[in-house]
């Protein structure tokens, strides 16, 4: 039986009785005695580093979200806060009244008016 | 005498949190994770170990996202692939030069059982025994991972072609072209061991 006709039909991995013997007595490994002791006790440091871990996260995330909202309420304070209002004493508006008077006449008398 | 729970049972109480069902579950599949990892990392060592666990550690991790449509093995082969083929594409990368060698005293794994093993045989065949050994190691190791996957869960784990279909992402005609390419390779390497070779 050629190499395609022994794969096609499938028995190319069936028919070497032989050759699945000879894999046979060659098995792999077992697990050492231990092995699932030291799994278990690799998977219980692991919870507890987990939960370890999931606090700090935690403890992280509300120092985060408190630093946030300090953040947004002082943002928010200085945005509503009333703006300083520009005050201008009566002094300043008559002579800024004055000062326009004295520019108009000026500009009457280039003017030939 | 207590009904053995079947591994979706057992996933059901380990979404829940149950330690006590990880650990049957860990306990049921050992052999199987721990031989297909040492297969595909071609040795049994630290490594091999820490593999292994990660693969139960995953499975503690994603039993949220298992869900009992198929069979339990199917899924923890595909986790078990997915780890094996990173770790050996990192350990490539890595280009480490290290000693393999499989009966590593410190590591303690096989050693015991070796030992054991051969206390049945005398002195010639133990020599035999491990000269074959080592030649099937060998072949094996120079097959491409996936080769070595497929061939590992078809002859040694004795899954369907359509559950490894499943853990490879592969067609059908992809796997049996896999798993044939593998025994071509294997025939010609171990052909000293065969009484018949092509």
């Amino acid at each position: 039986m050629d190499k395609n006709r022994a794969y096609a039909s499938g028995r190319g991995e069936g028919s070497d009785e032989e050759l699945s013997r000879l894999l046979a007595r060659v098995p792999p490994p077992r697990a050492p005695g231990w092995f699932l002791a030291k799994t278990m006790a690799r998977h219980r440091a692991e919870q507890s580093q987990g939960v370890r871990g999931g606090i700090f996260v935690s403890g992280w995330r509300w120092v985060l979200a408190t630093g946030v909202a300090v953040v947004l309420a002082v943002a928010w304070l200085r945005w509503e806060a009333p703006r300083d209002q520009l005050e201008i004493s009566d002094a300043m508006l008559f002579s800024a009244l004055d000062a326009l008077a004295e520019q108009d006449a000026e500009n009457n008398w280039w003017a030939g008016l | 005498m207590p009904v053995e729970e079947s591994d979706d049972e057992l996933m059901v109480r380990i979404r829940e949190g149950e330690e006590e069902a990880f650990r049957v579950l860990v306990e049921r599949h050992q052999d199987r994770v721990y031989g297909t990892v040492a297969r595909m990392m071609g040795r049994a060592g630290a490594d091999t170990e820490e593999v292994a666990q990660d693969v139960f550690l995953r499975v503690w991790k994603s039993a949220g996202s298992y869900r009992p449509e198929g069979k339990f093995t199917v899924w923890l082969m595909t986790i078990l692939r997915n780890l094996v083929f990173t770790q050996t594409a990192r350990r490539n990368r890595r280009r480490e030069v290290e000693a393999e060698d499989p009966c590593n005293p410190e590591t303690g794994e096989t050693f015991t059982e070796r030992q054991a093993d051969e206390n049945h045989r005398s002195p010639p065949e133990n020599l035999i025994f491990r000269e074959l050994e080592q030649s099937v190691e060998e072949a094996l190791r120079a097959l491409p991972e996936s080769q070595r996957l497929v061939l590992h869960l078809r002859h040694t784990e004795g899954l369907e072609f359509e559950e490894i279909m499943k853990i490879m992402g592969m067609s059908l005609p992809a796997v049996k072209s896999l798993i044939f390419r593998a025994r071509e390779s294997l025939r010609e390497k171990l052909s000293g061991y065969l009484s018949e070779s092509k």
